[in-house]
């Protein structure tokens, strides 16, 4: 049975004890690309929202998702880059469920939660995002609106980047507000821009994404 | 470091190791060259086995390789890996190694796939059986946990709306 013939495959890129190293003589962590990294602690993400909160008041949740944007497009590119690297391919050679199973253990791993892709209406222009124990709302515990703004804001700068256009990403469910999960509704900015307030006045997930739906792609 | 070798030493911390201890890293020490030879009764039989797997499946589900280009050689491939993940599993005598460096990562590529939990039971079903065919009873018997582990993380979710088997 030929092997040659189609792209060596490695395990996980992410799996523990080979991700991260840390080198406690100077104090540096780096994954396994070289990349630097930190962790940081619930003190300090809870921190960040309150003082986003009382510097911007009604904006901090703008300001998270652009945040989360910038950040998102960064870790996309270093996310291609590190595939690349260790599988031997362009990141847009691999099969679709390689993608995602790669996204899925970089998630995991970073401590975002697990995130499941649904792609059934990729073709109409659609991607929703479920996410279970999201960082914020995890921390938040309870809340009554949709805590994960930096979250969506990550998702729309990662798809952005993949997509090769500008997307964005609204929050529609959240499970600090006692839904078992959250889910983001990924697209292009103008037919999210209608519906954009409507997870804050009650609106559920399927209803948003109905509307969306009706929109053009 | 083999993971029961890392609990022990940290069970043990700012203490010296107890007599128990120091004989279950023994016992562990002394257990490697027959994990060694086992891995190579593997290593010897791998390629006829997968032969064999492939077969097996390929009679089972003859309409499998009209869904997915290079379905064999993929499958193939992808059994090698998980096979040879598992030597080092047993060789580190730890069956969670395979878990997070392979298992549940090809696991969400299946299921990406449209793969059905029953084909990939099958599939890796067939594998075991045809190392337990290929292999002395003894080898087996040291390989065995990490197959059926396979079976049960792998076919570990949920049936998918169009299926490609």
């Amino acid at each position: 049975m030929p092997t040659t013939e189609i792209p060596v495959i490695r395990g996980n890129y992410f799996a523990e004890g080979k991700y991260l190293k840390t080198d406690v003589r100077t104090g540096v962590m780096r994954n396994r690309a070289g990349t630097r990294m930190l962790a940081l602690t619930s003190d300090f993400l809870l921190g960040l929202v309150s003082a986003l909160n009382n510097e911007c008041g009604p904006a901090a949740t703008a300001v998270f998702r652009s945040c989360g944007r910038t950040w998102g497009k960064r870790v996309a590119e270093r996310f291609a880059t590190e595939m690349q690297e260790y599988y031997g391919m362009p990141l847009s050679d691999f099969p679709l469920s390689q993608f995602n199973a790669c996204l899925y253990e970089m998630f995991n791993h970073h401590g975002w939660g697990k995130l499941e892709l649904n792609l059934d209406q990729f073709t109409h222009g659609l991607i929703i995002a479920t996410v279970h124990n999201p960082i914020y709302a995890d921390l938040l515990g309870r809340a009554d609106q949709p805590a994960d703004a930096l979250l969506a804001g990550v998702l729309a700068g990662m798809f952005s980047y993949f997509a090769g256009q500008e997307l964005d990403c609204l929050q529609t469910q959240c499970q600090a507000c006692g839904h078992p999960d959250s889910k983001f509704l990924i697209t292009v900015p103008e037919r999210l821009k209608p519906v954009l307030d409507w997870p804050t006045r009650g609106k559920t997930h399927a209803q948003i994404v109905a509307e969306v739906q009706k929109t053009r792609a | 470091m083999n993971m029961k070798l890392a609990t022990i030493a940290a069970q043990a911390e700012g203490r010296y190791l107890s007599r128990d201890e120091q004989q279950q890293m023994l016992d562990y020490a002394q257990s490697l060259p027959e994990r060694f030879r086992i891995a190579s009764q593997v290593e010897q039989k791998e390629d006829a086995v997968l032969r064999a797997t492939i077969e097996d499946i390929r009679r089972k589900y003859p309409n499998f390789a009209k869904y997915h280009d290079q379905a064999w050689t993929k499958c193939y491939r992808d059994m090698q890996l998980v096979v040879r993940y598992d030597v080092h599993a047993m060789i580190l005598d730890d069956p969670k190694y395979v878990e997070d460096n392979i298992l549940y990562w090809l696991r969400s590529i299946l299921a990406g796939s449209h793969f059905t939990p029953g084909f990939v039971r099958d599939a890796y079903t067939f594998l075991r059986e045809n190392f337990r065919r290929e292999l002395p009873s003894d080898a087996y018997e040291g390989i065995e946990p990490y197959l059926t582990h396979n079976i049960e993380i792998l076919s570990d979710f949920a049936e998918p709306a169009t299926p490609a088997v």
